[in-house]
């Protein structure tokens, strides 16, 4: 009878110290497996990583075009500005209020920006026709009455003086306002559009404002009054031009670089000059003759101190307004020639006919319907060409008339001029845009290059990196792959430091190769720089072109048809300068530099039939080395810092082999591509 | 030279100190492959498939804790694999038994026999007592590998001794009529 046991114990003990050695045939099956391992790994690491890699590039790719699209939205911006240009033209070609809010409803289908803008302009609008008229009804009335009295004189310049200083102020007011809260609104780059636009609707405006004044000066034979009105109004609307054109011009110099800045101010002036000549057209056509012309002079030297110190604001500010300034100095004069004669028309026509009761009927007529005012019109121009067959030929005359033959013929030029000048701004910012990306690039230092080449190992003369006794031996290097991450940092437009880490796989076989494995021949000479592997220790290793066929012993057999398939793998740090030549939209660079390799792979393989049995390591591969790189680079920019570059090296091995390479001197060829990031 | 080197030359693949790997430990985890097979010929694939895995996740070992245990665990891990792929362990009672201590009356019982009547058990009950008993994994510990309840795995633990128990004792009453 045996001890009761706990079963589990009973396992335990018997178990404790129980070992079976397994077959020795399972460590050559675990060997062969894991050989199967290696090969199978690294075939499918290699398909893994390409498609990684191409997955990467992918990636880049679609960034890009999330760039690119980018810069359409800013084209869009571009394109409603252009509308607006439009729109603002059919302004100046029109006279009636009703395509004045018709912009406004065009413009709020828009874009809302340019909405807020509208209501703004609107309010200006409105704020200044009623202003205008109120000028006219009021100024007008009192001065009226006051010519009845005095029959024209310093008294009736006085009062439109008042007039005058509140309607500038009131103008100037809303034009900041518009101005700043867009301003306030805008970022960097939409100022510039937002701003022209400003100019140019501003522009429309005041156009309108001229246009009613010729109206009203059309209407009101009476020529105190219509003088006066005219006048201020224009002082008006150059003054408020003034003020737009300062604010622009402070606002931009603050947030936007010198060229916007000429580009929006040119078009400004541009505008206002077509505007002022567009008003003198109008006015000139009532100029006739000089009388009082004293009195006028004097209105006009007023005017003139009044402009200068316009003049000397824009003078204070910067370069670009001094541009300006001369621009509308030119205007200003053109607008002193015009007050001149308009002045002188309204003289005439004040001396001409009785004022006291036209002045009632004129009166009467402002409130009245469109014919009306058409047919006093065509009565005023009428009375006009007769003043101007009956002027005298002094010489002040004589340069009005000319005036009038000028700016008729520049009438239509005028219309050109802010086409013109849109067209030019459009072409001026394209062109800037582009400066900008040029600036952006040359700002953008840093660069991040993946990149991939087919890479080629040979030497330059004969040797082998294996034996000596092998040197003649046919060899083949083989194509492989190297793939890594590159750096740059340019020191200056020309000049990049690059540097990264790549991976290289490298390839050699040494063909006509014998091998022995059988264990008798083991006394014969063996491979030097090959530490055998523990199962391939027995091989010998010989070249078959030391012997001709029927030397072959027996023993070698088949196996005389070998090669010796040495991989080995790389960790390349590079260290290059590169210079470009050519920096056009391919840009050309030459590069030169070191590089530092890790050895991370050291295999030697032998082939036989299409058998690969690994059997050992080089032993005189160097764990570090270095090599000469010389190549050239092509950069193909795709997108704003997007570059697809395109690279043949040559690297020159300076001591890959440490000893008995029997005068191997091997190089890598690549040619390695890939995309580049600026930032 | 170490077991640290030795591990260090296989992480770099060495072929002469997988094979040194190898004879060190062969014998030990092929004993463990045929406790949780049911054949001589399964333990000889098993232990060739843990061996392939042991060297090439051996970069995976970081050095933490006992290199022979996480081998054991590989060995074991392959054992159980083949059954995971075959989902035996589906088929399961799950009537949880109250855990009891089993007793035999016996003399001495061969280990070769012990090895056979665990060979012998249904996949199941081999590895939950193999497991539990002789490599000292909790119940919860084998739930978790065998992905069944803890009270599958105590069940086919007390099934599993009470078939063993029956065999060790068919064997001792046959010895002793033939004596």
């Amino acid at each position: 009878m045996g001890n009761k046991k706990n079963i589990d114990r009973l396992f335990q003990e018997q178990f404790k110290n129980f070992e079976v050695s397994p077959n020795d045939a399972i460590w050559e099956n675990i060997q062969s497996k894991l050989e199967e391992d290696r090969k199978r790994n690294k075939k499918v690491p290699i398909w893994m990583k390409i498609s990684g890699i191409a997955a990467s590039l992918l990636l880049l790719v679609a960034i890009s075009v999330t760039f690119l699209s980018t810069d359409d939205i800013k084209n869009k911006i571009v394109d409603v500005s252009e509308d607006e240009n439009s729109i603002i033209k059919n302004v100046s070609n029109t006279d009636t209020k009703e395509s004045a809010s018709e912009i406004i409803v065009n413009k709020k289908t828009t874009t809302p920006l340019v909405y807020s803008n509208s209501s703004d302009l609107k309010n200006e609008l409105l704020e200044k026709e009623s202003s205008a008229f109120k000028n006219k009804q009021l100024g007008g009335s009192e001065i009226m009455g006051s010519s009845v009295v005095n029959s024209g004189g310093v008294k009736v310049n006085e009062n439109p003086q008042l007039n005058k200083g509140t309607f500038v102020k009131n103008d100037t007011d809303v034009a900041n306002n518009n101005t700043n809260s867009i301003l306030k609104e805008s970022s960097f780059d939409k100022n510039s559009n937002v701003l022209r636009n400003v100019a140019v609707v501003q522009n429309s405006t005041l156009l309108k404002t001229e246009k009613k004044i010729s109206e009203l000066n059309t209407i009101n034979p009476d020529g105190v009054n219509v003088y006066d009105n005219s006048q201020l109004n224009k002082d008006a609307s150059i003054k408020h031009g003034t003020e737009v054109t300062n604010n622009i011009t402070k606002s931009m110099v603050k947030e936007s670089s010198f060229n916007k800045n000429s580009n929006v101010l040119r078009n400004v002036a541009a505008v206002q000059n077509s505007t002022l000549l567009k008003t003198e057209n109008k006015l000139s056509e009532l100029s006739v003759s000089d009388e009082g012309k004293i009195k006028e002079n004097r209105q006009i030297a007023n005017n003139k101190v009044g402009f200068d110190e316009g003049n000397n604001q824009f003078n204070s500010s910067n370069r670009t307004d001094k541009v300006m300034a001369k621009k509308f100095k030119d205007g200003i004069e053109t607008i002193g020639n015009n007050k001149l004669s308009n002045i002188d028309n309204n003289n005439n026509n004040n001396g001409k006919e009785n004022p006291s009761d036209d002045n009632n009927e004129n009166t009467n007529l402002v409130t009245g319907n469109v014919t009306d005012l058409e047919l006093i019109e065509n009565d005023s121009n009428n009375i006009d060409s007769k003043s101007l067959v009956t002027s005298s030929g002094s010489e002040l005359d004589k340069e009005k008339s000319n005036e009038v033959e000028d700016s008729e013929e520049q009438e239509q030029p005028v219309e050109k001029t802010i086409e013109e000048a849109v067209a030019e701004l459009k072409i001026e910012e394209d062109k800037n845009k582009d400066d900008d990306d040029e600036e952006d690039i040359a700002f953008n230092k840093w660069k991040i290059a993946p990149n991939i080449a087919p890479v080629y190992y040979n030497s330059l003369s004969g040797g082998s990196p294996i034996d000596s006794q092998l040197a003649a031996n046919k060899k083949k290097g083989q194509l492989t792959t190297s793939y890594g991450l590159g750096v740059g940092y340019a020191v200056n437009k020309r000049l990049t430091i690059r540097t990264g880490l790549n991976k290289v796989e490298l390839g050699y076989d040494t063909q006509d190769v014998a091998i022995n494995s059988s264990p008798e021949t083991s006394g014969g000479p063996r491979i030097k720089n090959i530490n055998l592997t523990p199962g391939a220790e027995s091989l010998n290793i010989v070249s078959s072109t030391n012997f001709s066929v029927a030397q072959i012993p027996s023993s070698f057999s088949s196996l005389f048809d070998s090669s010796l398939n040495q991989r080995f793998g790389y960790l390349e740090v590079p260290l290059e300068l590169s210079y470009k030549v050519s920096d056009k939209k391919m840009k050309i660079n030459v590069i030169a530099g070191v590089s530092t390799f890790f050895l991370n792979k050291n295999e030697i393989y032998t082939e036989t039939n299409g058998k690969t049995t690994f059997i050992g390591e080089a032993n005189n591969l160097n764990k570090m080395s270095y090599s000469t790189n010389f190549g050239f680079g092509f950069n193909y920019k795709i997108a704003k810092a997007f570059n697809f570059n395109f690279e043949p090296m040559f690297k020159y091995q300076l001591n890959a082999f440490s000893n008995d390479s029997g005068n191997f001197k091997p190089y890598i060829l690549g040619v390695y591509s890939g995309f580049s990031y600026k930032f | 030279m170490s077991l640290e080197q030795l591990i260090i030359k296989c992480k770099k693949n060495n072929r002469k100190a997988q094979g040194e790997l190898y004879s060190l430990y062969a014998s030990k985890l092929f004993t463990l492959c045929l406790k949780y097979s049911k054949s001589y010929a399964e333990s000889e694939d098993n232990l060739q498939d843990a061996f392939v895995t042991i060297f090439s996740k051996i970069k995976q070992y970081s050095g933490e804790g006992s290199f022979e245990g996480w081998m054991k665990r590989i060995v074991i891990n392959t054992a159980l694999q083949c059954y995971r792929k075959a989902s035996v362990l589906d088929v399961i009672k799950d009537d949880v038994l109250e855990e009891e201590v089993v007793e035999v009356e016996v003399d001495q019982v061969p280990l070769e026999f012990l090895l056979t009547i665990i060979q012998e058990l249904p996949d199941k009950y081999r590895l939950v007592f193999n497991l539990y008993v002789l490599d000292g994994f909790s119940h919860k510990e084998i739930a978790e590998m065998l992905n069944v309840s803890v009270g599958t795995s105590k069940s086919n633990l007390s099934r599993a001794r009470g078939i063993l128990k029956e065999k060790i004792e068919e064997n001792e009453f046959k010895n002793k009529k033939t004596p």
